[in-house]
C-alpha cells in the first residue's frame, strides 16, 4: 500500500505476478492491530517514474541505429516488470475488526493500516457472509451472474427488488438480458410481471434456442394492443378513460365534462360502448364535438377497444392464469405513439386500480420508459404505485431520461458500460456510493459485465458478468444487408 | 580470446564468481527524479581534479586560436563508454551493475550500437583478487597486484571494462577515429601507462586515431583563467594545441596531444587529448571528426550516444536489485541511516 489520499488508497503491484481488476475487493490486514480495510479497485494505471520516460524516450528517439544488446536473459524480465510496473486506485468500503478470531466487516471509521498490513484479495462468499448477502440464506434467490472475478454464481434475493431498479447501459452492453434473467427468476418464485416491450424480445422466451417450448412457455403471454390486447369501455372504466383522455389525448375539461355525462348517461342505461359513446359526443355541441370525436376516432385506429365481449380481454384474466407465476408481455414493438401511451396508461391506471383493490403485488419492466411516461407517471410511479405494490424495473441506455424523483428513489441499480459523464452524474444519487467508482467503474466495463449495487448488496457495490438463459433471448431485428 | 568474446562471457565468469549472501540491504534509489546513475562521476571525484589539474603558463591565451573547419570525407568513427553502479550491500560486501555500450558508424551502413550488459558482480574479500587479477593477468596481459578497497572496486572494475571496450571500439573500424570518454592520460590510480600505451597501439594498428574528450576539465592558466572558458567572445568552431604548455611531468603520462576544442559555435568547449597514428595530424583528425559527427551542444553525438546507452536510470537499478536479490535469493534488509535516527531532523 503506496498512499492514501482521502477515501482512496493507492496500491502498487506488479502485473506478472498479480492479477488486479477494477471492481477487485482486496483486504489490507493489519494483524499487529486487529483491524483491516476491504477496498474496491477503481481505476488501474502505469506507475509513472521519470526513469521510465528517459527508458522510453531513449528507446524511441534511437531512430537509425541498430542496437545489439548482450544481457543475461533475467534481466530483461525484471526491467520490464519494473518499467510495468501498476497502481491500483482503490475505494475504502469497509473496515475490519478481528475479535477472538473472528472478523467483522463494519462502516468505515476513517482508520488507515500500516504500510506494512497483508494485502491481498478479499474472496467473494467472504465478503458477501460479511455483508449479509450470502446466497445461500436467500429464501427467493435469483441468479442474476456470476461475479466476475471469482466466477462465482451471484445471487440476488427477489425480497430486494421489491422497489425500483434501475438498469442502465449502451445499446447492446447486456441490460435487457439481465432484466430477461430477473423476470425468469421472479417468474421462478412464483411472482407475476407485466412488461412494456418496446422492441418485442421478451415473447422469444417462450421459446428455447432450438425453437421448442421452453419451460416459460405457458408463463409468458405476449399481448398485441389491437390484436389480443383489446379491451370494452365497462372494464376500462370511467377513471382509467378520462385519465387517459384528458393527460394522454389532451382533452380539455369541459369537453371532457361533456363526455363524462353521457359516459354516465350510456352507463346507467347498459348500453356503455364505443360505438355508442362516439355517437352520443356527435350529439354534443359542434365545438365540442369535434374535439371529443377527433380523440375518439384516435382511440379507435389504436385497435385497443372493442365492444364485443369474445374479442375483448381483462388483466385479471391473464394475471389469474398465472398463479404459479408468470408475466405479460406488451408488445410496443412498431406501435405508433398514440397506441403506446394508450396502452401504456390504461395499463398502468388499471394495475392501479387492481392493486387498490387488494391485489397482490406485481413486478413492471419498462424499457426505456422515457418514451411512454409522463411526468405526473414518475411521480405517481415511484410513490403511490410502490407503495401499493408495484415494484419497477426500468431498462434504459439513456439515464438523463430517467427522471431525478425515480433516480433518488432507485433501490438497486446496475450499471453497464457507460461513457457520458452526464450520465454518471445522472444515476449516481441511485447510489449510496462515491461518483468516482460510478465513472471510473463503468467506463472500464467489457460487454455482459455490470457494477450492481444496492438493497440486493447490502450498498456495497459488485461487478457481475451476466450468465448466459437457457431460453431463446435475442429479439429480432430487419435488416436489408445480412454481412458485416 | 577476443576482447568482443570476453565482453559476451563476461557474465558467466561474474557469475561463475558470485558468492552467496544472505542479506542485502539495497541502495536507496529515487525514482521520482530524471537522472542518470553512472557511479564513476562520485567514485572518482576526487581522482578527476587530481588527474586533471594540469598546470599551464599564461602565454597560453596568447597561442593562436585556430578555426576549426569541417573536412567531409568519409571516414568510420566508433566511441565507447562504460558506467558502474552499487546496488546495495551484502553481508559479505558489494552488489555493482557495470554496462559497457559500443558505438560503430561506417560509410554507408546503419551506426549500430552494441550493449554489453547490465553484469552483476558481487565484490567479496573472497573474490576480489580473482576479479581483480583477472583483468590485469588474463586481459591486459599486465603483473598481478593488489586489489583495491571493496567499496572502490565497482569503479575499477567499471575501468577495466572500459579499457577493454575501447580496445573492442578501435578493433571494430580501421582508418578511422575512436572517441573516448575522458582524457588519454595514464598513470593514475585505476590505469597504468603501459595499458593506456598498449591499448592506444592497437587502435593505430588498425590505422585509426584515438581522440579523448573530457566532459570536464580543471585547466587553467597559471593566473587562474579556465581554459575551457578562453573561447568566450568567439562565435565559431575553435582549437587551441595547449600540449607544449602543459608542465612536463604530466604531458609525459599522456598518450597524445592536449587540445581545447569548441566543435560548433554554439556548443560548450571541451579538453580533447589526441594521438594520431602515424601518417595523420591531429588538426586534421579534428577537422575529419568535424565533419564526420553530429554534435550536440558541441559534444560529438557518437559519445552522446554511448554515454546515454551505458548510464542507469533509477528503475534499472530498481531492476537489477530486484534481479540481484530473487537470483540469488537473498533476505532483503530495510535501508536504515543511524545518521538520520541519531541527528533528524539535523542530520
Amino acid at each position: 500500500m503506496f498512499r492514501k489520499i482521502g477515501d482512496e488508497v493507492i496500491l502498487i503491484y506488479n502485473p506478472r505476478t498479480e492479477n488486479v481488476e477494477v471492481g477487485q475487493n482486496i483486504s489490507i490486514l493489519d494483524e499487529g492491530y486487529n483491524r483491516g480495510l476491504v477496498v474496491q479497485i477503481i481505476e488501474q494505471s502505469l506507475v509513472d517514474l521519470a526513469g521510465i520516460l528517459e527508458d522510453i524516450i531513449r528507446t524511441e528517439s534511437i531512430g537509425e541505429i541498430m542496437v545489439k544488446e548482450f544481457v543475461s536473459p533475467d534481466y530483461e524480465k525484471y526491467r520490464l516488470d519494473v518499467q510495468n510496473m501498476k497502481f491500483a486506485r482503490a475505494k475504502i468500503r469497509k473496515e475490519i475488526h478481528i475479535e477472538g478470531g473472528d472478523q467483522k466487516v463494519t462502516d468505515w471509521t476513517g482508520w488507515v493500516p500500516d504500510r506494512s498490513a497483508k494485502v491481498s484479495s478479499a474472496k467473494d462468499e467472504w465478503l458477501m457472509e460479511k455483508l449479509g448477502t450470502n446466497p445461500e440464506k436467500f429464501k427467493y434467490p435469483i441468479k442474476v451472474g456470476k461475479a466476475a472475478y471469482s466466477d462465482n454464481e451471484f445471487a440476488a434475493s427477489a425480497f430486494h427488488l421489491q422497489g425500483i431498479t434501475v438498469i442502465v447501459g449502451k445499446k447492446g452492453s447486456g441490460k435487457s438480458h439481465i432484466a430477461k434473467c430477473i423476470l425468469l427468476g421472479l417468474i421462478d418464485h412464483k411472482a407475476q410481471g407485466i412488461v412494456f416491450d418496446i422492441n418485442d424480445e421478451y415473447s422469444a422466451m417462450r421459446f428455447n434456442p432450438d425453437e421448442s417450448e421452453s419451460d416459460y412457455n405457458s408463463k409468458l403471454a405476449s399481448l398485441n394492443p389491437g390484436t389480443n390486447m383489446r379491451f370494452t369501455l365497462p372494464y376500462i372504466g370511467a377513471y382509467v378513460f378520462f385519465d387517459v383522455m384528458q393527460t394522454t389525448m389532451g382533452l380539455g375539461e369541459p369537453s371532457a365534462f361533456a363526455l363524462r355525462n353521457k359516459w354516465v348517461e350510456l352507463e346507467n342505461n347498459g348500453k356503455l360502448s364505443f360505438a355508442n359513446l362516439k355517437d352520443s359526443a356527435q350529439t354534443l355541441s359542434g365545438k365540442i364535438s369535434g374535439a371529443i370525436t377527433r380523440r375518439l376516432e384516435r382511440m379507435h385506429n389504436t385497435g385497443l377497444f372493442t365492444d364485443q365481449e369474445d374479442e375483448a380481454t381483462t388483466l385479471e384474466s391473464h394475471l389469474n392464469a398465472f398463479d404459479q407465476g408468470g408475466a405479460l408481455i406488451i408488445n410496443l414493438k412498431m406501435k405508433d405513439k398514440d397506441t403506446v401511451d394508450l396502452v401504456v396508461q390504461t395499463i398502468l391506471r388499471k394495475v392501479q386500480q387492481l392493486l387498490e383493490q387488494g391485489r397482490k403485488p406485481l413486478f413492471i419492466f419498462a424499457e426505456e420508459a422515457h418514451m411512454y411516461l409522463r411526468e405526473t407517471d414518475w411521480a405517481d410511479a415511484v410513490t403511490r404505485m410502490r407503495h401499493l405494490g408495484t415494484y419497477q424495473l426500468y431498462m434504459t441506455n439513456t439515464p438523463t431520461q430517467i427522471r431525478s424523483l425515480a433516480i433518488r428513489q432507485t433501490d438497486n441499480l446496475f450499471l453497464f458500460h457507460l461513457t457520458e459523464t452526464s450520465d454518471f452524474l445522472h444515476i449516481t444519487p441511485a447510489t449510496r456510493i462515491d461518483p468516482e467508482t460510478i465513472e471510473q467503474v463503468s467506463k472500464a466495463l467489457p460487454p455482459r459485465t455490470c457494477l450492481l449495487v444496492g438493497e440486493i448488496t447490502n450498498h456495497y457495490p459488485w461487478i457481475i458478468k451476466t450468465l448466459p438463459l437457457s431460453v431463446k433471448t435475442a429479439g429480432e431485428t430487419r435488416r436489408f444487408f445480412e454481412k458485416p | 580470446m577476443s576482447e568482443e568474446e570476453i565482453l559476451k562471457n563476461f557474465v558467466g565468469i561474474l557469475e561463475d564468481h558470485f558468492p552467496d549472501a544472505n542479506t542485502f540491504l539495497a541502495r536507496d534509489v529515487e525514482l521520482d527524479k530524471f537522472v542518470y546513475v553512472n557511479d564513476e562521476e562520485l567514485d572518482k571525484k576526487d581522482e578527476h581534479y587530481e588527474d586533471e589539474e594540469i598546470e599551464c603558463n599564461d602565454d597560453v591565451v596568447k597561442t593562436a586560436i585556430q578555426e576549426l573547419e569541417r573536412d567531409t570525407t568519409i571516414i568510420p568513427i566508433s566511441a565507447v563508454d562504460a558506467s558502474s553502479a552499487r546496488l546495495g550491500e551484502t553481508n559479505r560486501g558489494v552488489i555493482s551493475a557495470v554496462r559497457l555500450a559500443v558505438w560503430k558508424q561506417e560509410p554507408d551502413s546503419k551506426p549500430t550500437l552494441c550493449q554489453y550488459g547490465p553484469y552483476l558482480a558481487h565484490i567479496t574479500p573472497d573474490n576480489i583478487d580473482f576479479i581483480y587479477n583477472y583483468f590485469r593477468c588474463e586481459v591486459f596481459g599486465m603483473k598481478k597486484g593488489k586489489p583495491p578497497r571493496i567499496m572502490k572496486m565497482t569503479d575499477r572494475l567499471r575501468n577495466f571494462f572500459e579499457r577493454l571496450g575501447q580496445r573492442r571500439a578501435s578493433s571494430i573500424i580501421s582508418n578511422g577515429i575512436t572517441l573516448w570518454d575522458g582524457s588519454l592520460r595514464g598513470a593514475t590510480v585505476d590505469t597504468p601507462l603501459d595499458l593506456l600505451r598498449d591499448s592506444v597501439e592497437k587502435a593505430h594498428l588498425n590505422h585509426n586515431t584515438v581522440i579523448g574528450i573530457s566532459k570536464y576539465s580543471t585547466l587553467r592558466t597559471a593566473s587562474g583563467e579556465k581554459l575551457l572558458d578562453m573561447f568566450g567572445g568567439q562565435a565559431r568552431s575553435c582549437i587551441i594545441d595547449v600540449n607544449d604548455k602543459v608542465s612536463k611531468k604530466l604531458i609525459d603520462q599522456i598518450v597524445g596531444r592536449v587540445h581545447v576544442v569548441r566543435f560548433t559555435p554554439d556548443g560548450f568547449s571541451f579538453r580533447v587529448d589526441v594521438s594520431p597514428c602515424s601518417d595523420t595530424i591531429c588538426t586534421d583528425a579534428l577537422k575529419l571528426l568535424k565533419g564526420n559527427c553530429l554534435f550536440h551542444n558541441g559534444y560529438p553525438d557518437p559519445l552522446r550516444q554511448v554515454h546515454v546507452h551505458a548510464y542507469f536510470t533509477p528503475n534499472e537499478l530498481l531492476s537489477l536489485q530486484n534481479l540481484a536479490i530473487e537470483k540469488y535469493q537473498m533476505k532483503v534488509l530495510r535501508s536504515f541511516d543511524v545518521k538520520r535516527h541519531l541527528l533528524a531532523p539535523y542530520g
